[in-house]
């Protein structure tokens, strides 16, 4: 039997898209939020619906679309995916209503962000190879558009940067999907056939050497994906691109697109290549190592709070990499925990910076010689610094916040097969307790300094568009259970495939 | 109704409304009458009834533990899980009565002294703290401990924040949110490691970890980390840089908010974890580590000139004294230092900033000023191990476990003699300001109470504080019986009494007397000492450099991170990468136009050479100066020859 709501969510933005662009502004604004809004609904009675102990894919919905290729228009949510979906559904409302009075072409905007909250959801919901490339191809258009035209100064070197990048990607995993899809018979994208290790063993020819499928489709994937996600040292676009684009567009790629690309990674890793995994651990966790050191290093010299995010982001995927390579439940829960988790701080923060960025027109917070540049915005502020706190506190791992539970669980899980992770998950800590507390004490705290002066606190528009963030960091770092439940029966099976 | 086996949810549940009723101060406070104070002393009051009704059930069930536990991520049984409950002991209850009794009793003397502007938010700020301690006290796992070791932070940052529009007070707010975040974030590392090693993470656990099947490396690492967080917490060397920094608040509530109710969220993990500590070997060892901190804080405090820093680095080298005591004489003796050195360290700054030579000469004033430099003594008395107060018992059994090797012995003689004399001295220089204070008698009463608490007649039930052979003084049974089982008494009663007392009274009398003569009279002689070495002496007070040696560790860190952008970013990414792509796109370009070119032209001659032959032969033909029958006839010819040569 086939259900609808996945496709739902999908449909609903494109619809509500689409239908904006005829409708004058004014109206338009509520039409984007009203079909955001509403997949979003459906995206949460999805959840709601999901039974929690069981590991397979539900809520499918599938029908062939190129028959003679087979592929099909397979949709499915799971233990893995489930969060991704959750996070979308907070998100893009979200990001529509902080582009409220976008002065230049709302419509355009918000027409984006629609339809990368479909092409995010339809890569995180499909079951087809093709298919979620399909999706994940398509993402990168509306990106590249809203870094374009509503950037900074450097804007299009910038979109043309994340363009090429993604290209680059998006070629690497086109290739890998060739590869497997000709290494079975009869041939086949489906994610469903492709499980269990059913490339394993399968080799392929070329320039006279004999060579796994799995293990090349692996790297090319990976290769792939690490063009989209901030992997250091791929990662200069991404911090181009941090810096030009506006604040919203800033969070649907640290917030959106780059968890989708770490949840793509978790299910190829774990679905497609299980074999290729026990032997290339090591090399998940040392990248997941480089990147949580290198992002902790480099957001120590950050003078503005954009260029920070960018860092921690870096940091986080790291952190993310160390739980995706653990091998062990726990681990494997706690890295698509904290997919979720930094999705929503990042989301958090990016909103403040865009915040504050337009009140006091940029956000560096210290220039080159170390002079503050902000300051005291506690006192003018105080709602603002509190949301900044509580995000701040999550991303720290602190208790009773959503990063405690995503931090303590990956380092739970990898330290049994990496002891080496807890000394460097322990310096990148305390590095990020140096940088994020040293900004959070530039920017709101200390006498009033420059542009802080007229500081206004938010707006009942800014409140109600930030509570959403704010309550799932509290609620998520405080009462994990229902959505673990929801994870880990999927990652016990995935997993036995891999042991 | 309240039964037992819900009593644990019904603490957490009073925990949990004064930490609303103290978030509610903290956001609406100003907007409130009285800023709120009646809420916080609400919150108090739930909180103490709550622990009333609960340690009536205690007594109605001859002091039997109660707990209630539920796996928090994870079922309970299974590997790996984050266990939380609620743990109701004698120890924990007595700990959030005094903490409650404690910060009302502060919450008295602030709403009547501090000016602060924002004075909901110190109000607020000891709310959350105080739910923290309860919290901490009264948790079954490490885990929910953590909860409340944040909320105590968070209270300190609170208030200690308040004036957070003043650079030099946000500054020290942000340092000591950063310094209290890298010690929990230490014990939190040691946490995940111990939930590697599969030990059962209780504080009521009666079984050993090294006793439980599990991989001992790991345990023993996640416990070093765990204890190394803790102890960080609680501010000793090499931590001394928020310590010598002076601020601009309000000292009592620094002292408070920011040191002892932090350490107080702290002890309870120190205390109820100091057998798995024992067993792994962690103690004794890190015990050294704590020696030679408190040696070193308590000499960053003798060579202070301010007597405010004084008491700050004096209570932190108190901590540090107190974990030596954990190590080696365990947690009777460390959790009497413990009690006797926070409450008197509050009491002091409490009387020592009523002080003051502003205020009006008049006879109440100047009766007023005796009475709390009185409290100044009797704090330095309760803080230093002196007869009569609890911490007395603490530091006589350190003695006495201590003799058996002399050499240990002498080490914490001078450890102690230290110690005290650093209380003493800082005694004297608060009572040798010519001062009078115009504060309210509520001051004098809070700073005589909570010398009160510390009196040793509580804890121990003897007048002198337990330091009698036999304990003839006793006119009660001692709480500390209840926390610890029925230990008092054992080590006294040993031949070593007299040798055991004879040190004891004699490093208190010593250390007293040496204080008067150094800062007692007109000349402070330790000033004039130190003017001979004065670099050395601002050295250690300084904190021994370690924060300029940490600033530039992070300027290090800081410069590789700029490097590693620079070259990253700024080279490969925007130079490097594109031009190398450019070069390479150009010079492939132009590779295939050149291979273009030639490949028509010799393309071309191929061509004009392959029509050039018959076109001529054609035109031959065409011009009559070649008969075609001719031509064909001998084409046809070599044609016939050609196949039949073939053949």
């Amino acid at each position: 039997m086939n259900h609808h709501l996945i496709s739902l969510t999908l449909i609903l933005p494109l619809l509500g898209a689409l239908l904006q662009t005829v409708v004058q502004t004014p109206r338009s604004r509520w039409v984007a939020l009203a079909s955001s809004v509403s997949a979003s609904i459906c995206a949460v009675i999805l959840i709601a619906s999901m039974q929690s102990q069981n590991p397979d894919l539900q809520f499918t919905e599938s029908f062939p679309w190129v028959g003679s290729y087979a592929i099909s228009y397979d949709m499915a949510v799971d233990g893995l995916s489930v969060l991704l979906i959750l996070l979308i559904a907070i998100l893009f409302p979200v990001l529509i209503a902080s582009e409220w009075d976008q002065k230049t072409g709302v419509r355009g905007m918000h027409g984006l962000l629609l339809l990368l909250q479909t092409s995010l959801g339809g890569t995180v919901g499909a079951q087809d190879l093709f298919l979620q490339f399909f999706f994940w191809g398509l993402s990168a258009l509306p990106l590249y558009f809203l870094v374009g035209i509503w950037g900074g100064e450097n804007r299009e070197k910038a979109a043309f940067k994340a363009m090429v990048a993604g290209s680059i990607g998006n070629a690497l995993i086109f290739s890998a999907l060739v590869l497997i899809y000709y290494s079975l018979d009869p041939h086949t994208f489906s994610l469903r056939e492709l499980a269990g290790a059913k490339l394993a063993g399968k080799e392929f020819s070329f320039l006279g050497f004999e060579l796994p499928v799995s293990g090349v489709a692996f790297v090319l994937m990976s290769a792939g994906l690490a063009m989209r996600a901030p992997i250091w040292p791929l990662h200069g676009w991404f911090t181009e691109v941090s810096q030009e684009a506006p604040s919203s567009v800033f969070v649907a790629l640290c917030a959106g697109v780059v968890p989708v690309a770490m949840y793509l990674f978790v299910r190829y890793c774990y679905v497609l290549f299980p074999e290729t995994l026990t032997s290339a651990y090591h090399w998940i966790v040392g990248v997941g190592i480089l990147n949580l050191l290198m992002g902790g290093i480099c957001a120590v010299a950050q003078k503005g709070l954009r260029r920070l995010l960018a860092f921690v982001c870096l940091s986080e995927v790291g952190l993310i990499l160390t739980g995706v390579g653990s091998l062990s439940a726990v681990g494997v829960v706690g890295a698509a925990y904290q997919i979720l988790i930094i999705g929503l701080g990042l989301a958090g923060l990016g909103l403040v910076s865009g915040i504050i960025a337009e009140r006091t027109g940029s956000a560096m917070f210290m220039d080159e010689n170390g002079k503050r540049l902000l300051g005291g915005i506690v006192t003018q502020a105080p709602v603002v610094s509190v949301i900044a706190g509580v995000v701040v506190a999550s991303l720290l791992g602190f208790p009773g916040f959503g990063g405690f539970v995503g931090h303590a669980l990956i380092i739970i899980g990898s330290y049994s097969i990496h002891p080496l992770t807890i000394v460097i998950s322990g310096g990148a800590l305390l590095l990020a307790s140096y940088y994020l507390f040293t900004m959070y004490r530039f920017i709101f705290l200390g006498s009033v300094t420059g542009d802080s002066a007229s500081f206004q606190d938010l707006t009942i528009r800014e409140k109600a568009y930030m509570f959403p963030i704010v309550l799932s960091l509290l609620f998520f770092g405080l009462y994990p259970k229902p959505l673990i439940d929801l994870i880990r029966p999927t990652v016990l099976t995935v997993l036995s495939a891999v042991k | 109704m309240i039964n037992q086996q819900g009593s644990p949810t019904y603490l957490l549940l009073c925990i949990t409304i004064l930490l609303i009723v103290s978030l509610i101060v903290s956001t609406w406070g100003k907007r409130l009458p009285g800023r709120g104070s009646w809420l916080i002393w609400a919150g108090i009051v739930i909180l103490l009834t709550g622990v009333g009704v609960d340690s009536g059930l205690l007594l109605k069930n001859s002091f039997v533990t109660r707990i209630w536990a539920s796996g928090w991520i994870w079922a309970r049984d299974e590997p790996g899980a984050i266990t939380v409950g609620m743990l109701q002991d004698p120890l924990g209850l007595a700990m959030v009565v005094l903490v409650a009794v404690v910060s009302g009793t502060v919450l008295l003397g602030q709403s009547v002294l501090s000016k602060n502007a924002h004075l909901e938010r110190e109000m607020a700020g000891l709310g959350i703290s105080t739910a923290g301690v309860a919290l901490a006290w009264t948790s079954l796992t490490p885990w929910i401990a953590f909860v409340g070791q944040i909320l105590a932070i968070l209270g300190g940052f609170i208030s200690i924040g308040s004036r957070w529009d003043s650079a030099l007070d946000a500054k020290l707010a942000a340092q000591f949110l950063m310094e209290r975040s890298v010690g929990f974030l230490l014990a939190f590392l040691g946490m995940c490691v111990l939930g590697t090693s599969r030990v059962i993470l209780s504080l009521n656990a009666t079984e050993l970890w090294i006793n439980q099947n599990t991989v001992l490396h790991s345990t023993w690492l996640g416990a070093v980390l765990l204890l190394l967080g803790l102890f960080v917490q609680l501010q000793p060397f090499p931590f001394l840089g928020l310590l010598v920094s002076k601020s601009e608040g309000y000292l009592p509530l620094r002292i408070f908010m920011g040191q002892v109710l932090p350490a107080w969220a702290v002890f309870p993990l120190l205390v109820r974890l100091e057998p798995q500590f024992h067993s792994l070997g962690v103690f004794p060892h890190f015990g050294w580590v704590a020696f030679v901190s408190s040696i070193a804080t308590v000499l960053a405090g003798l060579f202070q000139e301010s007597w405010d820093l004084m008491i700050g680095i004096w209570l932190s080298g108190g901590f540090s004294l107190s974990i030596v005591l954990l190590a080696f004489s365990g947690p009777f003796s460390a959790m009497a230092l413990f009690l006797g050195v926070s409450l008197a360290a509050v009491s002091l700054a409490g009387s020592a900033a009523s002080l003051s030579t502003s205020d009006p000469e008049n006879a109440s004033n100047r009766k007023k000023a005796i009475w709390f430099k009185a409290a100044v003594f009797l704090a330095a008395a309760s803080g230093t191990g002196a007869v009569g107060f609890v911490s007395a018992t603490g530091c006589i059994r350190w003695i006495a476990q201590s003799l058996a090797i002399p050499a240990l012995a002498a080490g914490f003689l001078f450890c102690f003699s230290l110690y005290a004399l650093l209380g003493w001295r800082l005694a004297w220089k608060i009572a040798h300001r010519r001062a009078s204070s115009g504060s309210s008698w509520v001051i004098i009463f809070v700073s005589f109470f909570l010398l009160f608490l510390s009196l040793g007649g509580i804890w121990t039930g003897t007048i002198t504080g337990d330091v009698l052979q036999g304990s003839p003084d006793r006119f009660m049974t001692s709480l500390f019986d209840h926390f610890f089982g029925l230990i008092h008494g054992d080590i006294l009663q040993s031949e070593n009494f007299i040798s055991v007392s004879g040190l004891y009274w004699g490093t208190l009398v010593f250390s007293a007397l040496l204080a008067y003569w150094v800062s007692g009279r007109k000349q402070d002689r330790w000033l004039i000492l130190t003017s001979f070495f004065p670099k050395s002496s601002q050295f250690i007070s300084g904190g021994y450099g370690v924060d300029l040696a940490m600033e530039r560790g992070m300027e290090g860190v800081e410069w590789l991170g700029k490097l590693t952008e620079k070259l990253v970013d700024e080279k490969i990414w925007s130079v490097w990468i594109p031009k190398g792509l450019i070069s390479v796109t150009h010079a492939v370009s132009e590779a295939t136009h050149q291979a273009d070119v030639k490949i028509y032209s010799v393309l071309s001659l191929i061509l004009k050479k392959l029509v050039d032959l018959p076109g001529k032969i054609l035109q031959l033909v065409q011009t009559g100066d070649l008969r075609w029958y001719l031509f064909f006839a001998l084409t046809s010819g070599f044609a016939i020859l050609a196949h039949y040569l073939k053949m």
